[in-house]
């Protein structure tokens, strides 16, 4: 009797789950498809202009690097040389196999071979890559239309955490984990869809979510437990007394060293220098495979340490925010991460397709 | 041209005149009502910070600038125009606002499409 109640309960269940699961994958398809595409591309955005400009970006190791403070003082020569009243702002460091930014008070960005203080290149303006990434960044946010456009991206966003229990629940009844090749189209794109959306579903969702979280943060804090972050206002340097100078201004390797003990296992990798007499110098620090930064606030006169903000001690809903756009974008890990972001961006595509065909042969 | 006629061109003229000054008038009272500072707290990438913001206008245009206080920045504005009541500039960011009464709202658009929304007041003392 038991078994005859089921019998007759779960088909209707089945059948509501899979109307479920195919109009709201019909609603959101071309949304779906685009978000995908898209973020298949923009998993690897921080790396094309690195690809197509190597000549800017990248370096050979010569011997040792020049210190901070020879290239900021080579660079300021530079400048003045030139009669001009551009200053550095602010210097980003990477690897060893790369050039360091210099980003100057006038827009321009300055790439220096840290080993021998050449000047690579300057750009003042943005790379037709980088132009097209932001194009295709406007795409996967907001299709290129605005505020209309953004909430139709969230809405068929929302359709994801739909669409995977759904289609969870549909798979479990056959159970399909490999393609059965030697067969028809159709099997094949049974088969295909089934495998996918398994293999596929967690990290889907995962992106879907992250991606949500992205754009309405009020719900991570909530996760955390925690406010957001109120953070004080940069502290100030104390100018010498009048008449005084700046000339015992500590070196800029002698403020690394100082952050590195400040905050242990961390590396600097952006410098934001001085631009007023009371504005301090700050280090951004970071320690590996934590996403976020910690601060370290440097009197530019004496080199004392105004203030740490420690990234593992500020709230946890700060924390939470670059952890959440760290998997969202694949940079959690690193290359690896990026890869399996885009390629899981690109089973979304290939669930829609093989989704849409499954409705189109049966309709 | 008879006295009718030529009334009714001056009384045309003088509306014309009136329309034209009052809107012109509408203009400047927008450039002269954003001119100062003004002040806006966002809450967004998981923290709450403040925006300080030094405008100056002459006729449509919007110079001045956009100042971080927690990192002690200062951006000068680039490209600021002021179309009626609407105002758009560049500083760390695409910024667009509407002015409505004492109230200015503001977006700011980040390099990677984020959004953020605020709302200005004015800067105590101004």
């Amino acid at each position: 009797m038991a078994s005859r109640k089921t019998l007759r309960v779960r088909p209707s269940a089945r059948g509501f789950l899979l109307g479920l699961h195919r109009y709201v994958g019909l609603f959101a398809a071309a949304f779906l498809v685009i978000a995908g595409l898209t973020g298949s591309i923009l998993a690897f955005a921080e790396d094309y202009d690195r690809w197509m400009h190597p000549s800017l970006w990248r370096v050979t190791p010569e011997g040792a690097r020049l210190s901070e403070q020879t290239l900021v003082d080579r660079i300021r020569g530079r400048l003045a040389s030139d009669g001009s009243a551009v200053r550095i702002e602010e210097i980003r460091m990477a690897g060893d196999q790369s050039s360091q930014l210099f980003a100057l008070t006038d827009g321009r960005m300055m790439f220096v071979n840290p080993y021998t203080g050449a000047v690579l290149g300057t750009t003042d303006h943005p790379s037709k890559v980088a132009v097209f990434v932001g194009w295709v960044h406007q795409l996967h946010v907001r299709l290129l239309a605005g505020d209309w456009g953004e909430r139709l991206v969230e809405i068929a966003t929302t359709g994801v955490f739909f669409l995977v229990p759904t289609g969870v629940y549909l798979w479990w009844e056959k159970k399909r984990l490999t393609l059965k090749w030697a067969a028809s189209w159709r099997r094949i794109n049974w088969d295909l869809h089934n495998v996918a959306g398994l293999y596929g579903s967690v990290l889907i969702f995962l992106l879907a979510a992250t991606g949500l979280l992205v754009a309405f943060e009020t719900p991570l804090y909530w996760m955390a437990r925690s406010e957001p972050w109120h953070p004080e206002a940069a502290p100030h340097s104390v100018p010498p007394e009048a008449g005084g100078s700046d000339r015992s201004a500590p070196a800029l390797d002698a403020l690394i060293l100082a952050a590195g003990r400040a905050l242990p296992d961390s590396e600097t990798y952006q410098i934001q220098l001085p631009m007023r007499p009371r504005s301090s110098l700050q280090l951004l620090q970071r320690k590996p495979w934590v996403p976020g930064h910690s601060t370290v606030y440097f009197d530019r006169y004496d080199g004392r340490i105004l203030r740490v903000d420690d990234l593992s001690k500020l709230p946890r809903a700060y924390r939470a925010h670059f952890l959440n756009q760290a998997i969202h974008m694949g940079t959690i890990l690193g290359l690896p991460s990026k890869i399996l972001l885009s390629l899981s961006s690109l089973l979304l595509v290939v669930l829609v397709v093989t989704g849409c065909l499954m409705w189109w042969q049966r309709a | 041209m008879n006295v009718q006629q030529r009334r009714l061109a001056v009384g045309l003229s003088a509306l014309f005149l009136l329309i034209t000054s009052g809107g012109l008038l509408g203009a400047a009272t927008v450039a002269d009502r954003l001119a100062g500072r003004w002040e806006a707290e966002v809450t967004g990438d998981g923290r709450t910070f403040s925006f300080v913001f030094e405008f100056t206008t002459k006729g449509n245009i919007l110079t001045g600038t956009v100042e971080l206080p927690i990192q002690d920045r200062s951006f000068d504005i680039r490209n600021g125009k002021i179309n009626g009541n609407g105002i758009s500039f560049e500083a760390m960011g695409l910024w667009t606002g509407t002015l409505e009464g004492d109230q200015l709202t503001l977006i700011r658009e980040l390099d990677y499409g984020k959004k953020q929304y605020m709302k200005a007041h004015r800067k105590r003392g101004q």
